[in-house]
């Protein structure tokens, strides 16, 4: 499997760069839109014209800044998600890489044995020679 | 005395090539910089998460404080905080295992730099070496003739043991090269995701800085100083320290982001045959590593 984006989704549901783009370009969006529906809360004047309202609205107007908050920090992890999700597509990309480096590591020492081997055989060619 | 067996021209035309290839493109002790560099990066990435884990729960943490001191300006309900606390903490457990998908990308990447590393090591090189160097005396004990070739004054026997180290290390760097061509764009990919995930983490750096930040000025260390009414908590004056030590512009994800495309730059070099200056990169490696102690040191600082 290539480990670089392409033009569709591979068969794992890794998103392609296109899709990704269109993604981060949605959340962005949404996530501005709450970040200025935060902004409102930062505006003392509505606090306190806030506070004048009756219990339930208090509430209800709470609750929603509550989810403001909660609503940015799902919009970072599907963020997060889209880099996670490629990341683990490169790990096996990865371990092929890793064993590439191990085969030639392998073949550089068969050189030093065959080195070794031809030195013992020597060796034994010499006693051989002496007897 | 030169000499003018035949043998002996081979093994001074083999020196000669084997030499010749060595000096083109980047050398086999470019590739062990290379992957020492990568190393220390990958070995800092893990500690980056978790103080990105830490400052991201902090901010949520202050921001939390800051909708209770609201809840009780507009004396609402506290089941909502309640429940918030809960949806939130899931979404964190969540953002734990994705930084954990990270740290365990970033483990594969470290077995991949220390692969590299031994495979440009100088120790394959010696070993061949010292296993020639074993042959030409084995060679000499059978035929004592062949120690007295000389080439240029050097035994024959003297010569074995440094044109195999020569002949390893060029092999060493054509297996390197080799690899790169076929395997070098999931390196750069491995790289750029990592780099990718800290730009991310910057930006909720930089959301946090500009906002949770000051809320966490206010209510940690402006509400206590100004409540007239009650006594200073001991730790007041460390927690505006810790608070101030964090730099704004200068931060360990900052400094992962300059180290990850220090290593893109240099994995492109040598993908483009050229040895890169790898100063820039250790530079910003140690830097990660001195931000990181310096928030640790301010952080052991407020617990006492």
């Amino acid at each position: 499997m290539s480990d670089t984006a392409h033009g569709n989704a591979n068969s794992d549901g890794v998103p392609s760069a296109e899709e990704i783009a269109e993604a981060k370009a949605q959340l962005e969006k949404a996530k501005q839109q709450f970040q200025q529906a935060e902004s409102l809360w930062e505006d003392d004047a509505f606090i306190k014209a806030l506070a004048q309202k009756p219990q339930a609205e208090r509430d209800a107007a709470f609750q929603r800044k509550l989810d403001i908050g909660t609503q940015l920090l799902k919009i970072e992890n599907v963020r997060l998600a889209l880099i996670t999700r490629r990341v683990q597509e490169n790990s096996q990309a990865l371990d092929s890489a890793i064993t590439d480096v191990s085969q030639a590591l392998q073949r550089l020492q068969d050189v030093t044995r065959i080195l070794n081997a031809l030195g013992s055989l020597l060796a034994i060619v010499a006693r051989i020679v002496t007897l | 005395m030169e000499s003018t067996n035949p043998f002996g021209r081979f093994l001074l035309s083999v020196a000669y090539a084997v030499a010749l290839a060595a000096c083109s493109g980047p050398q086999t002790k470019d590739f062990a910089v290379f992957a020492n560099a990568g190393h220390g990066f990958v070995e800092q990435a893990p500690h980056v998460y978790d103080y990105a884990f830490v400052q991201e729960v902090n901010a949520d943490s202050a921001q939390l404080m800051a909708d209770r001191q609201l809840a009780i300006t507009l004396s609402t309900s506290v089941r909502a905080l309640e429940q918030t606390l809960i949806a939130r903490d899931d979404l964190f457990r969540q953002r734990l295992d994705q930084f954990n998908i990270m740290k365990k990308h970033a483990l594969f990447l470290r077995g991949y730099f220390i692969a590299l590393g031994t495979l440009a090591s100088d120790a394959q090189a010696a070993q061949a070496g010292q296993a020639a160097d074993n042959f030409a005396m084995q060679l000499g004990s059978l035929a004592p003739a062949i120690n007295n070739i000389t080439i240029k004054d050097t035994p024959i026997s003297g010569l074995f043991k440094p044109i195999t180290q020569l002949g390893v290390s060029v092999l060493q760097n054509k297996f390197l090269k080799e690899h790169l061509e076929q395997h070098g764009a999931t390196v750069w990919n491995a790289i750029g995701l990592q780099r990718e995930m800290f730009v991310e983490l910057r930006k909720l750096e930089r959301d946090e800085e500009s906002k949770i930040w000051r809320q966490r000025e206010k209510v940690e260390l402006a509400k206590p100083i100004a409540d007239l009414q009650t006594t200073l908590p001991p730790s007041w004056g460390q927690q505006r320290l810790a608070l101030l030590t964090i730099s704004s512009s200068e931060t360990p994800i900052t400094a992962a982001i300059e180290a990850a495309e220090g290593l893109q730059q240099n994995l492109q070099s040598l993908s483009h045959n050229q040895s890169g200056a790898i100063d820039q990169l250790e530079r910003s490696i140690m830097w990660i590593d001195a931000l990181l102690n310096a928030i640790e040191t301010s952080k052991r600082g407020v617990k006492q």
